[in-house]
């Protein structure tokens, strides 16, 4: 009985396609893992931005009445950034 | 004189009883034919698997390609923030703070952002300084 080409060509490729995909697999759950392990520094960074921002808004309505704190404010870029709610330099990561 | 035990090459058989190699052939052929049939279930088979082995590969490569790009997002992101913004975020918190001392003014604020308790902790480190967002107001 001769074997068919046909048949070897279509297990090579199986078996190609079969050890991709576990690669795939591993390097996507390994990348997963780095996401999960970094999430509370993004969310802790997240949480900081909002205070900021909060804090922000806070001194910006305090200006109103004691100007004297203005040159801190422009320093920092708030004033001259907006007029209303202005945020300090921050930047909302996606997690 | 004729030998009717050994017939000569000359004359036919007349005996009809088939020699055994004929249904072995016919059994050779049958299983052959049975083979090839075989041979062509097997390769749909691998020609399907092969088809949702790939799909699977195509799926994982996207997705490991997704995991990547977030994390590299992410980690650009907190490197930036732990080089330029978390620090000025400190010096600004820092300076709000060492207002806060030389106007009792501002004492109200101060308080609601515990300037007081967290004016070591620096933002930088990925902790925050002030108090999160939603637990104040």
């Amino acid at each position: 009985m001769k074997n068919s080409p046909l048949t070897a060509i279509l297990l090579s490729l199986l078996a190609i396609s079969a050890v991709a995909s576990a690669g795939f697999c591993f390097y996507y759950a390994s990348a997963a893992r780095q996401i999960r392990q970094i999430q509370p520094q993004v969310a802790a960074i997240n949480n900081h931005n909002a205070a900021i921002s909060a804090l922000a808004a806070d001194l910006l309505e305090y200006s109103k009445t004691h100007p004297d704190i203005n040159p801190l404010l422009e320093s920092a870029g708030v004033k001259a950034r907006t007029g209303a709610a202005a945020v300090p330099p921050s930047t909302k990561l996606a997690r | 004189m004729d030998n009717l035990e050994n017939p000569t090459p000359g004359q036919p058989n007349q005996d009809p009883t088939p020699t055994p190699a004929q249904p072995m052939a016919d059994e050779s052929n049958d299983l052959h034919a049975q083979l090839e049939a075989l041979r062509g279930v097997v390769n749909l088979a691998l020609v399907l698997m092969l088809i949702v082995s790939g799909t699977l590969t195509t799926y994982m490569m996207r997705q490991w390609r997704s995991a990547k790009t977030e994390l590299e997002q992410l980690s650009a992101g907190i490197t930036a923030y732990q080089k330029s913004t978390g620090p000025a975020m400190d010096e600004f918190v820092r300076r709000t703070v060492e207002y806060s001392r030389t106007h009792p003014d501002f004492a109200p604020l101060a308080a609601k952002y515990h300037f007081n308790e967290a004016g070591a902790t620096p933002a930088s480190q990925g902790r925050p300084a002030v108090p999160p967002a939603s637990s104040k107001k």
